[in-house]
């Protein structure tokens, strides 16, 4: 394999780690707003939704 | 919540309680037939407590994709309403604007019902607008959209829910969420199977 194939492979595979990363991140911030878990060590996880 | 189905249209009231992500009490409040209904998952397992009949019953893994209390959401939405994000792979489709396409595909360890779900997110507020579900051939099931987002202490969340099963025309159920309080001090006590009678009350 030539090292330009092997750079080609490796910024491919940096791209989608990056890419699960932040899609990662992104889902853990829309959990954390509908759940009010900022932190475990910061807050409780609990809520409450008076619907009435 | 509103349920409209074929040109009918029935409103209803209750109130959540929830802690951590496997726990969830509901309580229904309106219309009278219904009031004191109430509902408690322990982890994807469901409860319901019927007053009329003072009986508790478990629902069953094979009517976990029926209708919750016939509206467009599910038992199994109710149950597993936090696990998205212990049971499905986020990828990152487009990102437009403020606003990022995201497709779930469920973990290959995850018991769930949908074969991806399309979720389009706001970054600036870090809260859904719409999210579509698919299911295992991929076709469209239905879909969510959500509006009128507000800000609760330091959360955001959208206030206004709109489900609509895909290829029933009329058919939608909407939500709107008059208030949410975060962080509160919740008693262990709405997340034991005798709640489900104590607090129907």
């Amino acid at each position: 394999m030539t090292t330009v194939k092997k750079i080609l492979i490796f910024f491919c595979v940096f791209v989608v780690v990056l890419n699960a990363d932040e899609a990662q991140a992104i889902m853990k911030k829309v959990d954390n707003n509908m759940r009010g878990k900022k932190c475990l060590s910061e807050v409780k996880d609990e809520y409450y939704i008076p619907w009435a | 919540m509103s349920i409209t189905s074929r040109g009918h249209k029935r409103t209803m009231k209750m109130e959540t309680w929830s802690t951590g992500n496997k726990k969830s009490f509901v309580k229904t409040l309106y219309p009278p037939k219904d009031k004191g209904i109430t509902f408690l998952s322990l982890n994807n397992q469901m409860w319901q407590y019927v007053p009329k009949i003072e009986r508790i019953i478990k629902i069953p893994p094979s009517m976990m994709l029926q209708k919750w209390m016939g509206s467009d959401i599910t038992n199994d939405d109710i149950a597993k309403q936090s696990s998205i994000v212990d049971d499905y792979k986020p990828k990152i489709l487009k990102k437009s604007g403020n606003i990022v396409t995201m497709q779930l595909t469920p973990k290959a360890s995850a018991a769930v019902v949908w074969g991806k779900i399309v979720s389009h997110i706001d970054t600036r507020t870090y809260t859904n607008t719409k999210d579509i579900f698919y299911d295992d051939e991929g076709k469209e099931v239905r879909i969510f959209t959500y509006k009128n987002i507000k800000k609760f202490g330091k959360y955001y969340a959208p206030t206004y829910w709109r489900v609509a099963p895909v290829g029933k025309k009329g058919s939608y159920t909407e939500i709107v969420i008059e208030n949410i309080q975060y962080d509160i001090d919740i008693s262990g006590d709405y997340f034991k199977k005798s709640a489900l009678k104590r607090f129907s009350r």
